[in-house]
């Protein structure tokens, strides 16, 4: 069941928002985790067990760790619940839901693991797994104090709404809102949540799917001899489908978080405006990164600090583990090294570059610059082989190729959507709305625009998806 | 805006996201069902093997997503949304031609001469459809091959811009072609309405669907049971209009517009015609007749032209228009092919220019050989059976035998008394 289904929009939201909208404060927390298991057990139910297993055993023995008083003892308990928390993960690398790569060094070493196939779907695997090394890890350093309940760290894990695509939340930043939400104006808060699920809802059913579907059209053609201006339209529309359906779901998620008195942080800070691939990368998966930053990039700097080879060595390492995230296939690999190139091109000459044309060069120059970059790795992260790749991003840059796909007309519709959302979102007006909803303070009238907007969107959404069906997402691939 | 509003307004959210889950439970509000939606989809038990493994889940979900409320008019809305925004119709089956008029696609790609059949095979099944009729006419039954009129070729003028003629001569013009060298019989209704087209004030073709308007199928049912008639060569009941009666729609003729799916049709524009009815100046057998068709025939019936003969049987092949006739989908049953066969005076296999590919559905495979092997049986034999069912109630030895072994077989004494008329055929045919 994902977020643009009929059985989540239309039966499983409406009865979880009914019931934690008429119980008290205190079965509220039950209700989401209660919803919470029923998602799993609807989506995967023979990995719920797992789940379960891990997670109380996770839980006393963080409990263990933060009582005993020797740092062995504790470090001993920390490796042991890290290695539980990973556990699945590493099963389902070797179930071929991570592919490729470690697939074929298992099959070379003659590890046969099939046996797992079938038994474990990875739902949200790798949000679980972060999210439990981090509750370790902070207890271990002592930023938070484990939670008193094991009802509320399996609230923690298991929240329905971040299970599918995040955002991954380091449990330092949630731990005070598990133990005490924002219940105040639950109403306003709520009817906030709602707008950012719907407007979510809206990126990725009515402006990722119609321009997927003209990269997939353009990615299954014979690339050898696509013309170059289609090429490029293939590409651009990837570029924008992988990001409103990667911030559509986010957006979903932190409306769902709203509507339950969470705030879940920013996971797309505008990427496609970045003034430099580093820059990109701060603004890209925020959650991920942020986590790399606290739970692999400072444990690892202290080596870093000792000589310029090994800082970009811990660099390289951190960028790598991120790589991996997103899977471990061929094309993910060589999406990383592009942007590895990149970034080590930015490292050593480019920024210099940037640096002696800083009055020259307009702001746009770069963040045309930078997004033309990223739109070129989108191609490995699209195309079905590393070969296909090459091929369609060579058709890019010749000239000669004879088959062109002209775009129709809801396809310039969505582009034309797309940048008056753009505008919008950028305009005066547009900050200032955002500001007041994210403090609650609409006035009755706005309130009322914004409703009938977002249930005519969610009419729209719906009349979509019952006719073409939900659109694929491409986070999903990975 | 204060709490109490917010709460207002969130709670009236919270009771519209409810009303498809309470309108596909309850059908609280009537709404116009979705044309040509396919059959509600099986669910599997819930249990745990099913559910452990997703099965359960998978088709639940996929049922959930074709029967909840309010589907139809979120369908509808969404069509009608593309075809005002996009101008596009999402009916892969329907392409929109000029002036209005709506084209089958398949109807276009025909007229193009798109997907075209071998010749080799055409030849073939034609050669088959020969032979066939030499060994009915050796029975004293005739075949009848009909093409039905297609709208795109009788008007070509309406078609959307750029449709031309890709191969030529096409299925149409070879299939037709090959059966008149072999001497088959057959009526072509394309040259038939293209004949008429200017000294007529019926349309045949309608606007927005993809068969005959009431009065194309009346011009063609006529001239049907005029061949008919001839190949006979006995007199059959005609098909007139009722004159006492005024004109009014006999049956909706849009059913490419209904294929749409939209909320605002084009236009209220059915053709409309005097009904008919079938009859003659004095006391004639009708002709008995087993018909193979596509949809093209299904005007004819809706017509009655089903009156004017005595028995009536008609397989029909064509999804989904067929499945809400009696007959349903006919499948090729050797068994009730002999029986067809051996009921009939006239065969009669009719398809439009699109469905050439499929003609005969396979009758012209199958009915060579049932014919060769003496299954089925001639009209002497049944004629016979015939006048031994009339003879026996009058014998009333035979009757007292008769009403024991019905009784020892637990059958009716009518099916007796045809069993023993069967058996006497049979031996006197030895």
């Amino acid at each position: 069941m994902v977020f643009n289904s009929i059985t989540f929009l239309l039966y499983f939201l409406p009865a979880f928002l009914l019931l934690y909208s008429l119980l008290g404060k205190p079965y509220r927390k039950l209700v989401i985790l209660s919803f919470s298991i029923l998602f799993y057990l609807w989506g995967a139910p023979r990995f719920l067990f797992g789940v379960l297993i891990s997670t109380v055993l996770v839980f006393y023995l963080v409990r263990r760790m933060d009582a005993s008083k020797t740092p062995l003892h504790r470090k001993i308990l920390l490796m042991l619940s890290a290695l539980i928390s990973t556990g699945m993960l590493l099963m389902c690398m070797c179930t071929g839901h991570f592919t490729d790569p470690v697939r074929l060094m298992m099959i070379s070493a003659e590890m046969n693991f099939t046996w797992w196939t079938g038994t474990l779907i990875p739902l949200g695997i790798s949000f679980f797994t972060f999210d439990a090394i981090s509750y370790s890890i902070d207890v271990y350093r002592k930023e938070r104090q484990p939670l008193a309940k094991l009802q509320d760290y399996l609230t923690y894990l298991l929240m329905f709404p971040r299970l599918i695509a995040g955002p991954i939340m380091p449990f330092r930043s949630k731990a005070d809102q598990l133990a005490e939400r924002d219940e105040e104006n639950v109403h306003a808060s709520r009817l906030a949540g709602w707008y950012c699920f719907v407007t979510g809802l809206a990126k990725i059913v009515l402006l990722a799917a119609p321009l997927g579907h003209f990269a997939d059209k353009a990615f299954s053609r014979d690339v050898l001899h696509l013309s170059a201006g289609t090429a490029w339209l293939g590409m651009l529309a990837l570029s924008f489908q992988i990001y409103f359906a990667f911030s559509g779901y986010t957006d979903m998620a932190s409306g769902l978080g709203r509507m339950m008195g969470y705030r879940f942080p920013k996971n797309f800070d505008d990427p496609y405006v970045s003034n430099s691939l580093s820059d990109f990368w701060k603004r890209w998966n925020v959650s991920l990164n942020q986590w790399m930053k606290l739970y692999l990039l400072t444990p690892l700097a202290c080596i870093g600090r000792t000589s310029a080879g090994k800082s970009h060595l811990v660099a390289g390492t951190v960028f790598g583990a991120t790589v991996l995230w997103y899977g471990a296939s061929w094309n993910v690999f060589a999406w990383g090294a592009f942007h590895g190139f990149w970034l080590v091109a930015e490292r050593i000459w480019l920024n210099r570059v940037y640096e002696y044309f800083k009055t020259g060069i307009p702001q746009l120059v770069k963040v045309l610059w930078v997004f033309a970059i990223v739109a070129h790795g989108w191609v490995f992260f699209r195309a079905e082989s590393v070969e296909h790749a090459l091929e369609y991003l060579r058709s890019l840059w010749t000239a000669g190729g004879t088959q062109t796909i002209l775009p129709d007309n809801s396809f310039a519709f969505t582009t034309l959507l797309c940048i008056a959302g753009i505008m919008l979102g950028y305009s005066p007006k547009g900050k200032l709305l955002h500001e007041q909803l994210d403090a609650g303070r609409l006035t009755a009238r706005k309130h009322l625009i914004i409703m009938v907007c977002t249930l005519i969107l969610f009419a729209l959404c719906i009349s979509k998806i019952s006719t073409q069906g939900i659109p694929s997402i491409v986070p999903f691939r990975f | 805006m204060d709490m109490m509003n917010e709460k207002k307004l969130y709670y009236l959210l919270l009771a519209l996201l409810f009303t498809p889950w309470i309108q596909g439970s309850f059908q609280l509000i009537h709404e116009k069902p979705i044309y040509s939606d396919l059959a509600t989809l099986a669910v599997p038990t819930l249990n745990e093997n099913n559910w452990l493994s997703g099965r359960y889940q998978y088709h639940r979900e996929r049922s959930l997503h074709r029967e909840f409320g309010f589907r139809p008019s979120f369908v509808r809305f969404h069509n009608q949304l593309d075809c005002w925004i996009f101008n596009r119709f999402n009916a892969h089956s329907v392409v929109r031609g000029r002036q209005g008029y709506l084209f089958a696609t398949e109807d276009v790609e025909a007229y193009q001469g798109k997907n075209p059949i071998e010749s080799d095979s055409i030849a073939n099944r034609m050669q088959r459809a020969a032979e066939i009729r030499d060994l009915l006419r050796d029975r004293g039954k005739d075949l009848l091959i009909v093409f039905a009129g297609s709208k795109a070729r009788y008007s070509p003028e309406h078609l959307p811009e750029g449709t031309g003629q890709i191969n030529s001569p096409g299925n149409y013009a070879h299939t037709l072609k090959i059966a008149q060298d072999l001497g088959l019989e057959c009526i072509d209704f394309n040259t038939f309405f293209h004949l008429i087209k200017d000294s007529t004030r019926c349309v045949p073709v309608s606007k927005r669907g993809h068969l005959w308007t009431p009065c194309g199928a009346g011009l063609a049912a006529d001239s049907l049971l005029r061949c008919i008639q001839r190949m006979l060569g006995r007199e059959v009941p005609h098909l007139r209009t009722k004159r006492s009666e005024i004109a009014r729609t006999l049956f909706e003729d849009n059913d490419l517009e209904k294929q749409l799916n939209l909320i605002f049709p084009f236009g209220d524009d059915q053709s409309v015609c005097p009904p008919y009815e079938c009859g003659s100046e004095k006391i004639i057998q009708p002709p008995n007749v087993f018909v193979l068709s596509d949809a093209s025939y299904l005007t004819l019936v809706r017509i009655g032209i089903g009156q004017c003969f005595g028995r009536h049987s008609h397989w029909c092949y064509a999804v989904p228009e067929c499945s809400k006739y009696p007959a349903g989908l006919g499948r090729m049953n050797n068994e009730k092919l002999v029986r067809e066969l051996e009921s009939c005076e006239l065969v009669m296999v009719m398809a439009t220019d699109a469905g050439l590919a499929e003609l005969g559905w396979g009758f012209f495979e199958s009915a060579g050989a049932l014919l060769r092997s003496g299954k089925v049986r001639p009209a002497e034999f049944w004629n016979k059976v015939q006048a031994l069912v009339e003879y026996i109630p009058s014998d009333s030895t035979w009757m007292k035998h008769i009403r024991e072994k019905a009784l020892q077989k637990g059958i009716s004494t009518d099916s007796a008394i045809i069993e023993d008329a069967i058996w006497i055929s049979e031996q006197e045919l030895k």
